[in-house]
Parts: C-alpha cells; sequence; structure tokens
C-alpha cells in the first residue's frame, strides 16, 4: 500500500516536469555516451576545457537572453558590446588602470549601452530587433574604425596569470558562469523583479494595468542583458589576451539558439525559463564539441545552429498548438 | 489644407531625398574638389551600387509587407557560390543561373511559408535562413575563392551598354519594371493592403499567405540575381560576400519611404535611398580616410531612418 | 460628504464626444450601479477614474480634494482598483503570484517571501468564501474561476472604490453568489462599489443606487426605493430621433436569401435560427456580450461554425474564409472601422476597390486603373464623400463619416447580394448618419438583402423591416417592426421574464 502511494506521488512529481527538460536531458545524457563511445579523449578534463572555453562566453550571454526573450523582446547588439567592451577593458587595461576597476568601468559602459538600447526602443517605438541591431552595426563598425583592424595585445605579466588561475581546475570564467547560473536560477523563481519579468512578456498592458513599472521592468531588462555581453567582452579579453573588433562574431545567433533550444518561446513573451536554457546551452556546446571531434568542418557549425533555432522554434510552436488545442477542447 | 498641397506630400520624400544629394555633391565638390570628382571616386561610390539596388528593392516588397528579411546578404553569397560552383564545373550557363535563381527562390519561399503558415516572426525565420545559408557557403567553399569562371559569364556584369555598366544597366531595368508594376500588378498591389493591415485584409477576402509567400520569394529572388551580378563582375565566388549588406538595403529603403510598420514603400524613393547611404559612405571615407566605418555608418543611418519613418507614423495615427 | 464626486467630466475621441459634463456622487459604502446602452459611455468614464485615460475637462475628487491619475499605478495610490471586463492575468503564473503581482511580500534581497505569499493568498480567497491551492497555475483554471481571481487581484489592494465592469458576464450561478455576498460584505465595511452590468436583474438585486448614462450625458440616478425595471429602461432610452429615416419598404416579399438553422459556435451563441430577406432591412440587436458580431463572422466565414447549418441562396454552404463569402456575394461591413474596416494609410481608391480588385484585374492580372479610378469615382459622387476628388487621399485624413462612406464604398463596389452592416453609424456626424441610412434602404429597394447590427435603438427601429434580438448568444425573439417600441426591445435585450 505504502509502496502505491509512493508511487503515485512520484508520478504526480513527474507529471509536474516538462517533458521538454526530459528530451533534452536525455538527449544531452546519450550525445555525452555516444562521443564517450567514439573516442577515449571525449571524457577528459583537456577536452572539457576546449568545450567549455568555446562556448562559455554564450553560456553567459544566455541568461541574460533568456529574460529579455521572456520580455517579449530580442537584443542582437550583443554581438556588437562583446568587442567593443573587450576593446574599452583592453584599453583601459593598456593605460595602467588596476585590472578590477578596469572591468568594473567596462561593464559600467555596456549598462550605458543597454540603457541606450532600452530608451531607443521606446522613444522609436519599434521592435527591439530593429534598435539592436542598429546598435549592433554601429558597434562593430567602430570597432573596427578604432581598432584599425589590429589586435590589442601587450598586457602586463600580472594580468596574464588571472587567466592560469584555475580553483579546482575550472577556469575563472566557469566559476563565474557557475556563480551566474545560480543566481539566476534562484533570481528567477523568486526575485520579484524577475518575476515582473514574465508578467510584461506575458501580457504588458494587463501588467500596466496591474499597477507595475514596466518600462522599469523592459529598462533593466535590457541593462542587465548588456551587462552581460559586457562581462562576457571582459573576459574574453582576459583569456585571449587580446582584444580583437573580430570577437564574437555571430554569437547572438548561438545565443538566441540555445535559448530557443532551452523551451523559451521567441513567438510569445512570457513562457521560459533559465533552467532551459542551461540545458539548451550544455546541449549546442557537446554539439560543437562533438563537431570538432569528429573532424566536422567547424563551417557546418552555422549551417547547424540556423537549422536548430528553425527546429526549436517549430517544435515550441507546435507545442503550444496542441496544448491550446486541448485545453479549448477541456473547456468546450 | 488644400487638397492639392496634401497630394503632392507622398512626393516630397523623394524631392527631399534629391535635394540632400545635390547638397552632398555640391559640398563635396567644394571641398575636395578633383578629389571627389576623379572617375576612381565615382566608380567607389558606385561600386555597390546595382547589388544594393536590388536587395533594397526586394526589401521595400518585404517591409511592404510589414515584416523584414534580413538573410539577403546571404542568399546573394549562396546562389554566387551554387552559380560559380556550377560553372566551375562545366555547367552551361543559362542552367548554372536557372539553377541559382531557382534556389534563391526556395529560400525566399522557405521564408515565406513558415512567416505566413507557422506565424514565426519574420525576423527569426530569417535570422535562421541568414544563419544557415552563410554557413553553407563557407562548407561548400572551405572558405577558398572559386575561380576559373567562362570569360561569357564575367561578360554579364562587366560588359558596357552605351557606356554604362551592364551590371546597373540591369539592376536599374529590373528595378524599374518592378517599381512600376508593384502597383499595377494586384499579385503585388495586395501586398500593401496585407502590410498596412492584414486583419482587413483578410476581412476582404485577400489572399495573404500566398501574398507573404510571393513577397519573400520575390525579395530572395533578387537577392539571388544580385549575387550573380556580383560573382560575374569580380569573375569569382566567394563565401564572404554580402556581409552586412542587408542592412544597408533595410536602411536604403526606409530611408526611401517605406515604413517599418507595413503598407508603404517606393521604389523611386529606395533608389534615392541607395544613392544616399553610397555617398554619405564616401563622405566619411573622404574626410576619415578609412573604409572601416562603413558598418557603423549604416547602423546610424538605420536608426536615424527609423526615427524618420516614427515622425511620418505618428501623423497617420493623430 | 463623497467619497468620490466626480465635476463636469468630459471627454472626446477626436471631434467624437463620448462623454459630456458628466457630474456624479458616490458615497462610502455603497454599491452604485452604472448603466447605458453600448456607448452610452459607462466604460471611458470608468477608465477615467481609474487612471487610463485623462478627462480633456472637469474635476474627480475624492474625500473633497481634487486628485489627478496618470497612471493605474496613481489610481491604486488613491484606493481607486478596477476588476476589468478582459481578464489582466498572467496565465502561465500561480494564483498566488496573480493576486499580489506588484505587491508581493519580499525580504530585503527583493525575494518573494513564498509562505507569506501563499498564506495571504488563501486569507485573500478565505474572505470570499473559496478554497484555493495558491500554487496553482491560473492557466489551469476555468474562465469563471479566473475572473474571481482576477477580482481578488484588486480587492488584495485594500481598495476603498471597487470598480466592477461587467463582473457576471462568465461566472456560474453559485460564483455570482459569492460574489454578491462579498460585495455586500465590502460595502457594509464602507467600501463604495462602482457596478457596471448589462443585466438588469443584478442590479435591482445588488446595487443601493443606479445611475443611468445615454450618450454620453448623464440622465439620472435613482434610489433602492424607486429602482424599477421600467422606470431604468424609459431612461436608458427615450433619446431624441436625431433624423428622419426613410420609408420602409412596401412590399415585403420574403424571399428567404440566407437561413440558419441550429447554428451553434460554441462559447459564442447557439441554436441560432435566423432567416435574412431580399429587399429588406434585418435589424439584429442585442447588448455587448451577446453574439450578435460573432454570429456575423461565422455567416461570413471568418469565424468557424462548430454546428448547425447555413442555407444561402438555396443551398447548403460553409465558406471556409472571407474571401469565399465574398465571391458568393456576402459583404460585413466592421463595427471596428479603423482596425478591421480600412486600411487606414492607404489612398481612397484603394480602399473602395479592396474588395473588388479580382474584377478589376484584366489580364495577367493588370489592375486596370482607369477603370478602379471610375468606380471609386463614382462612389465618392454618390456617397456624397467628402473632399470631391479625393481618389488619391490617405484614409485617415478623412473625418469619421467620411471614412465610413468609404468603407461602405467598399462592399457596395463587390456588389454583395446579402451586406452585413455591423454598427453602420457608429462615431459619424448626424449628417453622415442620415445619408448612410437612405443609403442602405435604397440598397434594399434594389432587391439586396441588409442586415444591420446596431445597438443604437432608434436606428434598429427606424430602419429596419424585422428586429431579431440577441441575449448570451441565442435570439430571443423575432418581432415585425410594426408598433414596435424601444422599450420593447430592450425588455427583450435583458431577457425580462424570460428563463435564464
Amino acid at each position: 500500500m505504502i509502496r502505491k502511494e509512493q508511487r503515485e506521488r512520484l508520478l504526480d512529481h513527474l507529471r509536474k516536469v516538462d517533458l521538454h527538460y526530459v528530451v533534452l536531458v536525455v538527449l544531452i545524457i546519450s550525445l555525452s555516451l555516444i562521443m564517450g563511445g567514439k573516442s577515449r579523449y571525449f571524457f577528459t578534463l583537456t577536452n572539457f576545457d576546449v568545450m567549455v572555453n568555446n562556448f562559455i562566453m554564450e553560456a553567459i550571454m544566455a541568461l541574460g537572453m533568456t529574460m529579455v526573450i521572456i520580455s517579449g523582446g530580442i537584443d542582437i547588439s550583443v554581438s556588437g558590446v562583446l568587442p567593443f567592451i573587450a576593446i574599452v577593458f583592453a584599453n583601459l587595461l593598456l593605460r595602467g588602470i588596476p585590472v578590477l576597476l578596469a572591468a568594473l568601468i567596462a561593464i559600467f559602459v555596456s549598462c550605458l549601452i543597454g540603457l541606450a538600447n532600452n530608451w531607443l526602443r521606446r522613444v522609436l517605438n519599434i521592435h527591439p530587433m530593429i534598435v539592436t541591431m542598429a546598435m549592433q552595426l554601429t558597434l562593430r563598425g567602430l570597432n573596427l574604425a578604432v581598432t584599425d583592424g589590429s589586435v590589442i595585445s601587450g598586457f602586463s605579466q600580472e594580468f596574464q596569470k588571472i587567466n592560469q588561475f584555475k580553483p579546482l581546475g575550472i577556469s575563472i570564467s566557469v566559476w563565474i558562469y557557475i556563480l551566474l547560473a545560480f543566481i539566476f536560477l534562484i533570481y528567477s523563481k523568486q526575485n520579484k523583479m524577475f518575476l515582473n519579468i514574465f508578467f510584461v512578456g506575458g501580457n504588458k498592458e494587463a501588467a500596466t494595468l496591474s499597477g507595475m513599472n514596466t518600462e522599469g521592468v523592459l529598462r533593466f531588462v535590457y541593462v542587465l542583458n548588456a551587462a552581460l555581453a559586457g562581462l562576457a567582452g571582459v573576459l574574453s579579453t582576459t583569456v585571449y589576451n587580446s582584444a580583437s573588433y573580430s570577437f564574437g562574431q555571430g554569437v547572438e545567433m548561438r545565443v538566441i539558439t540555445a535559448v530557443a533550444i532551452g523551451g523559451t518561446s521567441l513567438t510569445h513573451g512570457g513562457s521560459g525559463s533559465i533552467i532551459g536554457t542551461i540545458f539548451g546551452t550544455v546541449f549546442l556546446a557537446l554539439i560543437y564539441n562533438a563537431f570538432v571531434m569528429s573532424g566536422i568542418s567547424t563551417y557546418y557549425q552555422d549551417v547547424f545552429t540556423g537549422l536548430m533555432l528553425i527546429l526549436a522554434v517549430l517544435l515550441s510552436e507546435g507545442a503550444r498548438m496542441i496544448k491550446e488545442k486541448s485545453v479549448k477542447q477541456a473547456s468546450a | 489644407m488644400s487638397l492639392k498641397k496634401k497630394a503632392f506630400l507622398p512626393g516630397s520624400r523623394s524631392i527631399t531625398l534629391i535635394l540632400i544629394i545635390l547638397v552632398i555633391f555640391v559640398c563635396m565638390s567644394i571641398l575636395k574638389g578633383e578629389l571627389f570628382y576623379a572617375a576612381t571616386n565615382i566608380s567607389t561610390i558606385f561600386s555597390n551600387l546595382s547589388y544594393d539596388l536590388l536587395l533594397a528593392c526586394g526589401m521595400t516588397f518585404v517591409l511592404i509587407l510589414g515584416g523584414i528579411d534580413l538573410s539577403v546578404g546571404s542568399v546573394l553569397a549562396f546562389v554566387g557560390i551554387v552559380v560559380t560552383m556550377l560553372l566551375h564545373d562545366g555547367t552551361p550557363i543559362i542552367p548554372s543561373i536557372f539553377i541559382g535563381l531557382l534556389v534563391a527562390l526556395l529560400s525566399g519561399a522557405v521564408n515565406g511559408i513558415l512567416i505566413s503558415k507557422i506565424h514565426i516572426a519574420p525576423f527569426v525565420s530569417t535570422l535562421a535562413t541568414m544563419s544557415v545559408l552563410r554557413g553553407a557557403c563557407y562548407v561548400l567553399t572551405s572558405g577558398f575563392f572559386i575561380v576559373g569562371l567562362p570569360e561569357s559569364y564575367i561578360s554579364i556584369a562587366r560588359g558596357s551598354m552605351l557606356g554604362i555598366p551592364n551590371k546597373i544597366v540591369i539592376s536599374l531595368a529590373i528595378m524599374g519594371f518592378l517599381g512600376i508594376i508593384s502597383t499595377k500588378h494586384i499579385l503585388f498591389k495586395q501586398m500593401y493592403y496585407v502590410g498596412d493591415n492584414p486583419r482587413t485584409a483578410y476581412l476582404s477576402g485577400i489572399a495573404s499567405s500566398r501574398t507573404i509567400i510571393l513577397g519573400y520569394s520575390v525579395c530572395s529572388l533578387l537577392a539571388g540575381i544580385a549575387g550573380i551580378l556580383m560573382t560575374s563582375s569580380f569573375g569569382m565566388g566567394q563565401a564572404s560576400f554580402g556581409i552586412g549588406s542587408e542592412m544597408r538595403a533595410i536602411a536604403a529603403a526606409v530611408i526611401g519611404g517605406a515604413s517599418m510598420s507595413g503598407g508603404e514603400g517606393n521604389f523611386i524613393g529606395t533608389a534615392l535611398g541607395v544613392i544616399l547611404v553610397a555617398l554619405v559612405n564616401n563622405v566619411f571615407i573622404m574626410f576619415n580616410g578609412s573604409p572601416n566605418w562603413s558598418t557603423a555608418i549604416s547602423g546610424i543611418m538605420l536608426l536615424v531612418a527609423v526615427a524618420l519613418d516614427l515622425l511620418r507614423t505618428r501623423e497617420k495615427t493623430r | 460628504m463623497s467619497l468620490l464626486e466626480l465635476k463636469n467630466i468630459s471627454k472626446s475621441f477626436g471631434d467624437n464626444v463620448v462623454l459630456d459634463r458628466i457630474s456624479l456622487s458616490l458615497e462610502q459604502g455603497e454599491i452604485h450601479a452604472i448603466i447605458g446602452e453600448n456607448g452610452a459611455g459607462k466604460s471611458t468614464l470608468m477608465k477615467i477614474i481609474g487612471g487610463i485615460y485623462a478627462q480633456d475637462g472637469g474635476q474627480v475628487l475624492i474625500d473633497n480634494r481634487e486628485v489627478q491619475m496618470r497612471t493605474p499605478m496613481d489610481a491604486y495610490r488613491e484606493g481607486i482598483g478596477i476588476v476589468h471586463q478582459e481578464l489582466s492575468l498572467a496565465e502561465n503564473m500561480t494564483v498566488a503570484q496573480n493576486v499580489f503581482v506588484n505587491h508581493e511580500p519580499t525580504n530585503f534581497l527583493g525575494f518573494i517571501d513564498w509562505k507569506q505569499l501563499n498564506h495571504n493568498t488563501v486569507q485573500e480567497f478565505k474572505k470570499i468564501g473559496i478554497a484555493i491551492s495558491p500554487e496553482t497555475i491560473v492557466k489551469s483554471l476555468s474562465v469563471g474561476m479566473q475572473q474571481i481571481v482576477e477580482i481578488v487581484k484588486v480587492l488584495s489592494q485594500n481598495v476603498r472604490i471597487l470598480i466592477l465592469d461587467e463582473p457576471t458576464s462568465a461566472l456560474s450561478d453559485k460564483e455570482i453568489r459569492n460574489l454578491f455576498d462579498l460585495l455586500s460584505m465590502l460595502r457594509d465595511r464602507g467600501t463604495l462599489i462602482i457596478f457596471i452590468s448589462h443585466k438588469l436583474r443584478e442590479i435591482l438585486e445588488i446595487s443601493d443606487r443606479v445611475s443611468v448614462l445615454r450618450d454620453g450625458k448623464f440622465i439620472g440616478t435613482l434610489d433602492k426605493a424607486a429602482m424599477e425595471e421600467s422606470k431604468i429602461i424609459k431612461m436608458m432610452v427615450g433619446r431624441e430621433i436625431d433624423n428622419l429615416y426613410p420609408p420602409k419598404a412596401d412590399v415585403h416579399k420574403n424571399k428567404v436569401i440566407l437561413e440558419t438553422k441550429k447554428l451553434t459556435r460554441n462559447r459564442k451563441f447557439y441554436d441560432v435560427d435566423f432567416k435574412a430577406y431580399k429587399g429588406e432591412v434585418t435589424g439584429i440587436f442585442g447588448l455587448i456580450g451577446s453574439g450578435r458580431t460573432e454570429f456575423a463572422y461565422s455567416l461570413f466565414g471568418a469565424d468557424r461554425i462548430d454546428s448547425g447549418t447555413l442555407i444561402y441562396e438555396g443551398s447548403e454552404v460553409t465558406f471556409s474564409s472571407p474571401a469565399k463569402a465574398i465571391e458568393a456575394g456576402i459583404g460585413y461591413l466592421s463595427e471596428d472601422r479603423k482596425r478591421l474596416g480600412l486600411f487606414i494609410g492607404m489612398d481612397v481608391k484603394d480602399n473602395i476597390v479592396a474588395a473588388t480588385l479580382e474584377k478589376i484585374s484584366a489580364h495577367l492580372g493588370l489592375l486596370n486603373e482607369r477603370n478602379a479610378a471610375a468606380i471609386s469615382n463614382e462612389y465618392i459622387e454618390n456617397l456624397d464623400i467628402h473632399p470631391r476628388g479625393c481618389n488619391s487621399e490617405k484614409t485617415f485624413n478623412l473625418s469619421g463619416g467620411n471614412q465610413q462612406k468609404v468603407l461602405l464604398s467598399k462592399w457596395l463596389a463587390a456588389r454583395p447580394h446579402l451586406l452585413i452592416v455591423d454598427e453602420p453609424t457608429r462615431g459619424v456626424d448626424i449628417g453622415a448618419k442620415a445619408n448612410i441610412h437612405k443609403i442602405l434602404r435604397d440598397l434594399a429597394n434594389t432587391g439586396i438583402a441588409i442586415v444591420m447590427i446596431s445597438s443604437d435603438l432608434p436606428e434598429i427601429l427606424g430602419l429596419s423591416d424585422k428586429v431579431v434580438v440577441f441575449h448570451e448568444g441565442r435570439i430571443t425573439d423575432t418581432l415585425a417592426n410594426e408598433s414596435l417600441t424601444e422599450e420593447m426591445i430592450l425588455e427583450k435585450a435583458f431577457n425580462k421574464g424570460g428563463v435564464e
């Protein structure tokens, strides 16, 4: 009897788990096993390092992008912000400003860009896609122009040591990501500001009628996202020990795809989750790693990313349609 | 306000653009004189003109529909590569071009179907297509240039008629034809209706899905033609052709009077927009000496264009 | 001293006066019903009190103090809460999150105190005698239950003035009972409750006073003792006949062009038996939510039909889209001119030929511009659309009345056999109104069947040959328009004496 009760409770718990995550986890595990079976090299720390370093910036930015997309918007300026902030940070370092202060200033600048994105979006009253696209172009152009296409490097010895500092064998960027992911996981479920983002994305007008400062919420979202892109810029400079206009090319596409794979809807705001994004990020990182391991040309990455984006959107739209149909039938 | 004056207003955008272009020409020739007028500089200004005209023309259709197409730059490169690879393998010119254009149409139709039937946001769908096709370019070429094209193919764009380069003649002819037909043919005219108000169009018996699919197909087709002209003109296929050109196309069309909110677009305006964007770029290069600024300028021009559009739509909703 | 006082509140949208110097005094601890026909200005008035619209003129006073409210936030701060007709819930979130949106109990880090939140939610629901799990996702609730959540959400803000806009439309009898008990309790605690409803019986039951609005004007307030159905209806009607109506069809040929049998669209309308006749104007009257527009949508192929049959010109048909219905000779003039009627950014000419594009295109689909201009000119002339020769004028430059005529021209140009017009004279001036009425009657005289949906009683009486009354998705009666009065129709629309 007790056993049956326990089983019921377990089933009840299982029912509450989104099928989407189950599928993703199963995919992630089976992909790892296949890769592990194919290559002994797969489950080594070195490969883990390669895999992580290839996708850690995307992973960090995907957290902020998730919130932007949940709010019903999009921000593709990140691929302009990342190299811009990397260049700003590098220049500050070269002027002898202490690392931590330089990082703070650089991230502050990225916040200003986020503020500008939101301001333009509000004032011009158009889809954030257009505004952030223009911002991306402007920044990318600016990056090329100010660096004249050359790579900035020549930082102090001390600075280079940061990259070699690996507590428990894991690099600083990964630690930062783990910390951020943890914060986002909790905040997206617990924090008032984060939860308001879901309301604004779900029904902006209703949120306004409920007395919410929706514009304030959106400002927070865009600044937060730009700040994370800025952080990724700072970390890129640290990791590569240089800064270049070519950083972050196409990064917005990979970030958006990771978020979409995680089940956050690009068509309807208000639904999505950080945990889904984390799964989506791990999944994409594994796939890219599988490409590298199997010796498939990295050129396939872009093709694959685009196809994954369409597929993820199609699946989420299909699931939504089926769900809505069943709800309608049930209530009719 | 008198009726006559109001009826005159829609054309005023084009007149303003012509005036701005003239002013820039005059200022530049005073400030830079010979340097500006030099044949090399004029040809720099107009080097991208023919491709940009085609892309902006296609973009105008999509903007009229109330959509956006970010994939045109990738379509341009991809079609260019498909055609040059076929030629490289010895396929005759006509079938090669035909297959290339078919590929372009197909890509546009896929976008149109995803957008109209499955209701995926245009920027998501075309962003994905952009990524897929750009990636496919690199996959096909492994990053190498495709050279060794037949002389007759190269002469398509490089030849000239009455001293005007063929590629400009071809673009202008296509654009002129589409510009005229856009208000005269029912299939194109319906785009204005669907873009102005999709719900009302549906309630007025206009087949909106068909119209949307047509719009994206035409846009892609024009990008494909631009790809053929570009590969012909350069005498090679290259995976990085057309990167960022979608932005110039959007900026030019919006500056020319296409509305980001759909239902409006003016092909003469778009053509003038293309020239203006090229000119402003040139001005920057002349004063700054670095062509690296051009991307940034496209971005800023896009914002300016949108701001101008905002002023106009305010008038509409008032 | 009144708790809420309105002084000379006026509001116009464009040249359309929606509220004309409304003055009202509302007391603490009363349930005050506001009643009026569609378009009388009730909702606009409530939106002004709720900080959603700003009034053009007049003052809002609370405790004799003038208040300025620019956003819903300001209104909440003044202790005013509105339960809107359309639900404003985030469907993917829990009941508790929705109820306490924007005033969740939080700790110093901005973290939500879930225990407290859920506890508070349970408490709020207990007050109205409902037990609910605070962690239920709103989407999984019935519409009726969602409505309750919406009400509790507003109540949780500790409002002194509670406005309910048609709160009972989706509720079951038991839920309504609970709601009314709650409202009485709140009143006894001193809350002012403003109650907007189309259900006369509810108003008589629950309210202490009732105020009547008509055409944006304040007509009068009745105390509990003076409240009678017939008296209220008389105050609601009594509009001035502001124009002369053309004579009715002299010969009723009774030639049916369209017939529906037991037509049903779930949750919109049920078992509708309806007939439209050639050469006649069939008026459809019903209050908001009575299903009349939805019915027209289904006839026109813009919405699906769940059961029943549709017989058009002698054969059973289903229209899969408006394009099919238009092809068969049906036109539908929408009540929402700007959103669903016109292409507001396009030329007048383009609008007039919008539903006729196929007909005016020649070989290879090339449009015959001259033909289009000729058609357009013809209607501009015949319908007296101003400014004259406005073919290439952008439609948004025209006045409301002329825009409406452009819309009408679009459907006339399609040469329909059956034309459904939904609120054909909403927001147009008196001159244009008379003009449109005459055009509709002339059309009927040429043998076209006109179905006119309207909430303008004089218009229904003045123009229709038959009147069909809708009430909550069903036809309550079909009346020949002989010696009909406004009261008789309104009683049918309220389903007075009928079975609920």
